[in-house]
């Protein structure tokens, strides 16, 4: 695994814009096209927010930590909270629920999981929350029906 | 991020601008919103200038198609790339909305209302 780039922020949603646009330089820098560009900024986008909001809950004294690697010929980024962590199984459930009752909100993880290859969530054991989502280069994943 | 508006035969246009999302949604929200009340519920919102969106920008478009039709009115959303389309696709809003691919073809469904 080679590290690309990390970085540490507050819990605060004025700081996601340094995630995004990184998270464009590295997709650019990686060779992804334009549109693949613009899928993983959102998938990046969405977990980041995620973190910032429902495992930080906005807590400006919690981190989230934010690190890019490259990986057996894929684009990784771990996004690091201080939450409890989540039950990916059901939080797509009860977001696709949502989705199709028409409110407002819930569907971040739903977008994030179908713009890239593989999305993993993993409690750590001292505390805290991991999301990594991983998109190959060269031949990424096309987003489709959910 | 911005919100302008013009006026066209009487109907109001807006031009959104930037990146929806969670940081911008709720001022882009609060000033679609008045636009919408102050044009007497029919309102063109054009999205294509808008470089990223986020789920938070579509729950905030949600909530102003919402807004529209609990009193009766239309927002017709307009403009918006290519990726932006795919992205309510994915989510299925595309066969909640009015979508148009330009403020002129919004305007003529509006004028036909």
């Amino acid at each position: 695994m080679v590290q690309l780039v990390s970085l540490g922020l507050p819990s605060d949603v004025a700081c996601l814009r340094y995630v995004n646009a990184l998270a464009s330089e590295v997709a650019v820098a990686g060779g992804l096209d334009a549109e693949e560009v613009d899928r993983w900024v959102l998938a990046v986008g969405e977990v980041a927010a995620n973190a910032v909001l429902h495992g930080n809950r906005a807590d400006p004294g919690r981190q989230v930590a934010v690190i890019f690697a490259v990986h057996g010929g894929a684009l990784q980024v771990s996004v690091c909270d201080e939450g409890q962590g989540f039950d990916l199984v059901q939080v797509v459930v009860t977001a696709e629920r949502r989705l199709h009752a028409l409110e407002t909100g819930g569907r971040g993880l739903l977008l994030a999981r179908t713009c890239v290859d593989a999305l993993t969530v993993d409690r750590l054991p001292g505390g805290g929350c991991c999301v990594r989502l991983t998109k190959r280069l060269g031949g990424a994943a096309k987003g489709g029906a959910m | 991020m911005s919100v302008t508006c013009r006026q066209v035969e009487g109907i109001k246009v807006v031009e959104v601008t930037g990146t929806l999302d969670v940081d911008n949604s709720p001022r882009i929200r609060d000033a679609v919103l008045a636009e919408l009340q102050s044009g007497g519920g029919r309102l063109v919102v054009d999205l294509s200038g808008v470089e990223r969106v986020f789920s938070s920008g579509l729950s905030t478009l949600l909530t102003i198609h919402k807004a529209a039709a609990k009193d009766g009115g239309t927002v017709i959303f307009c403009g918006a790339r290519p990726f932006f389309r795919e992205v309510l696709r994915i989510t299925m809003l595309d066969r909640v909305f009015h979508i148009t691919s330009d403020p002129e073809a919004a305007l003529d469904n509006l004028r036909a209302d």
